[in-house]
């Protein structure tokens, strides 16, 4: 109702129009979801968010940053640190974010936090009820990635400088995100994607591992980006192996290569094969996709897992003249190869954890149901002894400017 | 041309009677003997006194000598006038007009009041004794600006002249690009004291008969003493006083008018104004611009999607700052986040507040780079640009964001080819900052619904504001949104024009 519609009314119809308007805008009251007015510098922004268990009891330490210190128009004072840590102790998360307030004058706002760092002490005693939190509330942003710490609490991997990003929480984001496109054996976890593999079926989650390498006590000293050199920093180092949220312990580099082949989420990386005489040659993947179907053979279970991939060879660090066809095509052999025995060891691995994280008994549950529903409760050790069929089908695209290595013909 | 409406009560409407005496005395009382009445009595070569009266300064003096005062004292002398001056007075009023007057436009007239209507508009006056008719003669001349280049919608290609504040003027730049027997101008005078002359310009059989006589029937309710500008017309004549959105279009583009006439509209000329008023006006015709229509019809399709872009920045920019700033942080990627919370450190008042505040000062800064004398400009600009935006962000007062906010506001603001609609979008922006600042997003995704809602129920001259998108109309849809070529618009626009409404032999 306009202004002019409310003028021309009677005033009698006036009072009820104005009546019902002024109702329907108390009734939006109650309509209003996430509900504080508050401005941006009444925040305390978490970029990096930690969770470690004491005996009894729940700690979180939270990286906020200092938004005076990272400001483009004003020059971050020296000595000052551009984030911020606090922590606090309490039965609950939420409590505990609450409890910072004693120490933060600023409300702590975790919508933002880029990563979420999981203690190895929770995580081997179980991370599902403290993402309950996390996921329960309202706005969260669902884009940030999942660490384990390795052989740490969380708390130590947040107070590290790193180098090249001033802040860290930011560091360890961005450089999970570029490895997992460009080197692969780590694995973006966001946190829908950890609960929906914990609570799916025939799956279990994998986390990448973080670690603090070099001296603790040095790295949580701001000289330590100050030199050229940084003696501590913080890198990925893998995955962590998870039964349901419990975690089991964790696959190696090649392993975790493996892994991401099977499930299909490479981008791409790089891998090397033995020449025939001594030396590697390298390639670099440019494409690979990977479908695992199930069958039954028999009443046997039978997993296919078939690749298809195109790489470009990178490097030859040997005499082996790239330029003849018939050689291109017996590197395609031996690099498919290879790939199977990749994705074989990281198989091996995950039966020596008992655990089925490339979702194969989830495969059998979609396409045989029935099947699935007879032998759900026996998973786990049929597992152990499924017969996987690996089918690599490769192709070398390019090989570089030049055709053989050009010290193949020197005379030494 | 109609007779003079209101009753001037002096005259009253009384019929011209009397000696020539009694006739100029009464002139002369009426006008409270006037310095510019010039009356210049004669007594003509067959013996009849006559009188010529008129304003000075209104008047072409040089051509009333010509063609009224030297033909009149030129007359044949009494011997072979001997025919002449038998004559009695009103034969010989009507032998004047016929015979001896070289002016083009001569007629009579019978009643004071037309009498001093014609008077006071620079007509010359000739009285002569006895006869109770006199003649009026349109030597009209005075000072006039001369038609120049628009001033409020200029274009980088297309026609450069505009009209001017005089209402013939007018007409004939618009009887130039229209030479077509169908095209009609109605004259009608409206305001009791000014007498304003108003033209309704139209084409007869292309403009919807109804329109027309809607036109008239509105203009002819006007009761008002003085209408000084088009502005007073459009509100008097528009279908919903209480609306922020012009519902009538004015131009002050001789091209802008005639595209509007040949698509059916009705133009009103008001004398007095270059600024031409259009009706029906839809909402859309206020993103368009004479331009569009001289460029390539798919530059013009992208322009007219960077005004409709430009409507809604200028109308809810700041709006949606202040709403996401202050309600959904978390909508926002975080580095653009932690940059808008770095820059507000230290700011001392909430963004809101930050920026009404903001906004506030432009509106001010615009409002006195209009006002102000043009020798004082540049001074007043360096302090707006200076103290206003660097200082106050080096102060630390408001955040760098908020000044390219407002920046943006106003920047795009200016892209809207009419003003009329720039001014709502102003005034809707304050409105939608308020319901961001207390409701968030939901504040202003009511304040839109409303809007829609609102925008939906206005009419222009019968005619749906929103019209061709609300209700859809297909086949206008090539000039609404989108400009197609010219090749493909073959008929007028459908609720505008009458059922005549092929643009070309098909």
């Amino acid at each position: 109702m306009t202004i002019a519609g409310l003028l021309s009314l009677s005033p009698v119809r006036l009072i009820r129009q104005l009546g019902l308007l002024a109702l329907c805008l108390a009734l939006l009251l109650s309509l209003t979801g996430c509900w504080n007015r508050r401005e941006l510098d009444t925040l305390g922004i978490v970029l990096g968010l930690g969770i470690d268990k004491t005996e009894s009891s729940y700690r979180v330490s939270v990286q906020v940053v200092d938004p005076g210190q990272v400001s483009v128009s004003r020059p971050a004072s020296p000595g000052h640190s551009p984030v911020v840590l606090f922590r606090s102790e309490a039965d609950t998360l939420f409590e505990a974010l609450r409890k910072m307030t004693e120490v933060s004058p600023r409300k702590i706002y975790i919508s933002h936090i880029r990563v979420l760092i999981l203690g190895e002490a929770l995580a081997r005693e179980g991370v599902g009820k403290a993402l309950d939190f996390l996921s329960r509330d309202s706005e969260m942003r669902t884009d940030f990635f999942l660490f384990v710490a390795k052989h740490a609490t969380a708390e130590s991997i947040l107070k590290v400088f790193t180098p090249l990003s001033n802040i860290p929480a930011y560091k360890m984001y961005d450089a999970l995100l570029t490895s997992s496109r460009a080197w692969a054996p780590s694995a973006t976890v966001t946190l829908d994607r950890f609960i929906d593999e914990i609570v799916g079926t025939g799956i279990d989650p994998v986390l990448t591992s973080i670690e603090v390498v070099g001296d603790q006590k040095e790295g949580e000293n701001p000289r330590n980006v100050s030199r050229i050199s940084a003696d501590t920093f913080i890198r990925t180092n893998g995955l962590a192996v998870f039964r349901k949220d419990r975690l089991v312990g964790y696959l190696n580099e090649e392993e975790s290569i493996g892994y991401n082949y099977i499930r299909d989420r490479v981008r791409s990386t790089v891998t090397s094969i033995p020449c025939e005489s001594e030396g590697r040659i390298a390639f670099e993947n440019v494409h690979s996709k990977t479908k695992v179907k199930s069958k039954l053979l028999d009443g046997e279970p039978v997993i296919e897992v078939k690749m298809n991939s195109q790489v470009n060879l990178g490097e030859v660090l040997c005499k082996y003249p790239t330029s003849v066809p018939a050689n291109i095509k017996k590197l395609e052999r031996s690099l498919e190869k290879h790939r199977i025995e990749l994705m074989e060891s990281a198989v091996k691995r995950a039966r020596e954890y008992r655990v089925d994280i490339f979702g194969f008994g989830h495969v059998f549950y979609h396409e045989h149901p029935g099947y699935w529903k007879k032998i759900q409760k026996d998973w786990d050790r049929r597992f152990q002894t499924l017969q996987i069929d690996y089918k690599a089908d490769i192709q070398i695209l390019k090989v570089g400017t030049v055709f053989d290595p050009f010290y193949k013909d020197v005379k030494e | 041309m109609t007779a003079a409406s209101g009753t001037d009560p002096a005259t009253d409407n009384q019929p011209i009677k009397g000696t020539l005496q009694d006739q100029l005395k009464f002139i002369r009382t009426t006008l409270g003997d006037s310095s510019d009445l010039i009356v210049r009595e004669m007594i003509l070569s067959t013996g009849a006194r006559c009188a010529v009266a008129y304003i000075e300064g209104i008047t072409d003096s040089l051509l009333l000598y010509h063609t009224v005062i030297s033909a009149l004292l030129d007359l044949p002398n009494a011997d072979s006038a001997g025919e002449l001056s038998k004559l009695e007075p009103e034969p010989f009023v009507r032998y004047l007009s016929d015979r001896v007057l070289a002016a083009g436009d001569v007629r009579p007239l019978d009643d004071w009041n037309t009498l001093f209507f014609y008077l006071l508009s620079g007509n010359a006056i000739l009285l002569v004794d006895g006869s109770p008719t006199a003649l009026r003669i349109g030597v009209i001349g005075f000072e006039e600006r001369a038609v120049s280049e628009p001033v409020s919608q200029s274009v980088t290609r297309g026609s450069m002249d505009a009209f001017n504040e005089n209402i013939e003027t007018g007409m004939s730049l618009l009887r130039r690009k229209i030479r077509d027997t169908r095209l009609r101008f109605d004259r009608l005078q409206v305001g009791r004291v000014t007498k304003t002359a108003l033209a309704v310009v139209y084409l007869k059989g292309i403009a919807k008969d109804e329109i027309v006589a809607e036109v008239h029937r509105r203009l002819a309710e006007i009761d008002i003493d003085g209408i000084l500008e088009g502005g007073y017309v459009e509100e008097l004549i528009q279908d919903r006083t209480y609306t922020p959105f012009p519902t009538v279009f004015n131009s002050e583009r001789p091209d802008t008018i005639a595209g509007g006439i040949l698509e059916g509209k009705v133009a009103i000329l008001v004398n007095g104004t270059p600024f031409v008023l259009l009706v029906p006006a839809l909402f859309v015709e206020f993103f368009q611009a004479a331009e569009d229509y001289s460029q390539r019809f798919d530059i013009s399709t992208l322009i007219r999607f960077i005004r409709y872009l430009s409507f809604f920045i200028t109308t809810l920019a700041p709006a949606l700052y202040v709403a996401i700033s202050t309600f959904h942080q978390e909508m926002l990627p975080t580095n653009l986040l932690i940059n808008l919370a770095a820059q507000r450190e230290g700011v001392p008042f909430p963004a809101v507040i930050e920026a009404m505040a903001m906004e506030v000062t432009y509106e001010i800064l615009r409002e006195a780079g209009i006002r102000m004398p043009r020798t004082v400009g540049q001074a007043v600009s360096i302090v707006g640009t200076l103290v206003i935006g660097q200082a106050a962000v080096q102060a630390g007062i408001v955040s760098a964001a908020m000044v390219i906010i407002v920046s943006i506001t106003a920047i795009a603001s200016y892209v809207i080819p009419a003003g009329s609609m720039s001014m709502s979008a102003r005034m809707l922006r304050f409105l939608f900052m308020i319901l961001a600042a207390s409701f968030g997003l939901l504040g202003v995704v009511i304040g839109l619904i409303g809007l829609a809602l609102h925008l939906s129920g206005l009419r222009s001259f019968g005619v749906p504001y929103m019209s061709p998108l609300s209700p859809i109309i297909l086949s206008d849809q090539k000039d609404t949104l989108f400009r197609a070529p010219w090749s493909l618009m073959k008929l007028r626009p459908r609720l505008v024009a009458s059922d005549n409404n092929q643009r070309r032999e098909t």
